[in-house]
């Protein structure tokens, strides 16, 4: 004999199918959709909270019992209400899961991104991004690739989508090139720096203890793609400050017996990328709440 | 009449205790999210870290002045990225012949609080007296000189203990110094 044919378990579906504990699980949650919602709260960050998976899964459990239980009692209207109600729960399960939120530091000339940060839900993937063309000038700041799917941006704070995500380019930062030469003028070290995007960023080269902090002396404006004149440098070796100002393109910065000079080099684009599953679940468990009211409804007609 | 009140009774109960509990593991466990900011450090923690950064200016300081005698390394509250980017300072100077004189004159915490990954950020404005020394024989290779400025560190819990996973100055006010006279 299965078990759902057992009394007991007969039993228990049919009390689940009644409504009442599902009630009593998914009152709590409603609660704290309201509270949480009226606060703002990160929908994932909720996520984590011991409570709403706990009181979640209870109801969840509850809601599929209540299914079953009206499936066995032959009440359509309400296995399918519960249905919609266990939609409605999943929705945004399968939201967190799927979504992506990350954003890339793409240099002019380069083919392949930075990450500058990447967040994935457990069944999301980051795309396969791949820079086509980059270029500071509005009309056509950013071409790539992404998933395959070919994007172009022509300015700075438009957006495009494609290849299941949007991309947006946020703003255009310099990316000079830097020079570091000792005292008889022989080159250390030398490279780009990217500028401006994170805040405290700064950079280290092998060979010195130094840490290198470049900012942008002003503050930074989204739409902005021309040449900085000055650059606030910080240079840091362990907690002494050996040089801290603003220094202009072609000007030395002296430190240590070490001097550094910047040059503008190039620049370098702060882009989002965020993905967002389509809300198929959502407008599953509207259908369902709809069919079910109908259902009820014509059933009472019939009845009368 | 009486089953349909008490049924009606143990119905309401139970929603209610459903959402008492729920509730209450919302703030007692979930609390920094349910709040929408970590939970606040208690004094006993912040008086734990503000102890670990003591000791780590007090055996920083002694790495910098014996020139990088390792003697206090197990004991250095700091990551081993924290503790190479010290002996890379060491080194640096110790192959330009000098070695750094360093003394804090004075510390102020700003700020210590929680950050929603569990760590603890501490803000701090240092004033430090510093000479460099030629190492062959102590000599003065400069002026003895002073600094404030604002440090930001990073801490973690590790091994029951707190250790500085990270650090950087920071853009901070100096902290307004006592006007009466202290001598």
């Amino acid at each position: 004999m299965s078990p759902v044919r057992a009394p007991g378990w007969r039993r228990l579906l049919r009390a689940a199918a009644s409504g009442w504990p599902t009630a009593i699980a998914g009152l709590p949650l409603g609660t704290a959709a309201v509270v949480f919602g009226w606060r703002g709260l990160d929908p994932a960050a909720l996520l984590q909270m011991s409570s709403i998976r706990s009181w979640g899964l209870a109801c969840a459990g509850l809601l599929g019992a209540g299914i079953l239980g009206a499936l066995l009692e032959r009440r359509w209207a309400l296995a399918m209400g519960f249905a919609g109600a266990l939609s409605l729960l999943a929705h945004p399960v399968v939201d967190a899961a799927l979504r992506v939120d990350a954003e890339l530091a793409v240099g002019e000339g380069a083919t392949t991104p930075a990450w500058l940060r990447r967040q994935a839900g457990l069944g999301a993937a980051i795309p396969e991004v791949e820079i086509l063309g980059v270029s500071a000038v509005p009309g056509e700041v950013l071409r790539l690739r992404v998933e395959g799917e070919e994007l172009s941006i022509a300015r700075i704070g438009d957006a495009a989508s494609g290849g299941g995500a949007t991309v947006r380019v946020k703003a255009v930062h310099p990316a000079p090139a830097f020079e570091i030469r000792d005292a008889t003028g022989t080159l250390l070290e030398g490279g780009f720096v990217e500028v401006g995007g994170v805040p405290d960023a700064y950079i280290e080269v092998p060979t010195l203890p130094h840490r290198f902090y470049f900012s942008e002396p002003g503050p930074l404006e989204v739409a902005r793609a021309e040449k900085p004149e000055s650059l606030r440098l910080r240079i840091q070796r362990g907690k002494l400050k050996v040089f801290d100002g603003p220094l202009k393109a072609g000007e030395a910065a002296r430190f240590d017996g070490l001097e550094l000079r910047w040059a503008d080099g190039s620049r370098w684009l702060q882009v989002e990328l965020t993905k967002r599953p389509r809300p198929v679940v959502l407008v599953a468990a509207a259908v369902l709440l709809l069919d079910a009211l109908v259902l009820s409804l014509v059933g009472r007609r019939a009845a009368r | 009449m009486t089953r349909t009140t008490s049924t009606w009774g143990l119905r309401a109960l139970a929603l209610s205790a459903s959402l008492g509990a729920f509730w209450l593991v919302a703030f007692r466990v979930d609390g920094g999210i349910a709040r929408g900011s970590p939970r606040p450090l208690g004094a006993r923690e912040r008086q734990e870290v503000l102890a670990t950064l003591d000791a780590y200016q007090r055996i920083y300081t002694d790495f910098v002045v014996t020139g990088g005698a390792p003697d206090l390394i197990d004991r250095f509250p700091a990551t081993k990225a924290v503790k190479h980017r010290v002996f890379r300072e060491i080194g640096f100077l110790r192959g330009a012949g000098l070695v750094q004189v360093l003394d804090l004159a004075e510390s102020t915490p700003l700020r210590v609080e929680r950050l929603p990954n569990g760590q603890v950020e501490a803000t701090c404005y240092e004033e430090w007296n510093h000479v460099l020394q030629r190492a062959a024989n102590r000599a003065p290779a400069s002026s003895v000189k002073g600094m404030g400025s604002g440090f930001r560190y990073r801490l973690r819990r590790e091994d029951d203990r707190w250790i500085v996973v990270a650090w950087d100055p920071v853009d901070v006010e100096a902290p307004p110094r006592p006007t009466e006279r202290l001598y």
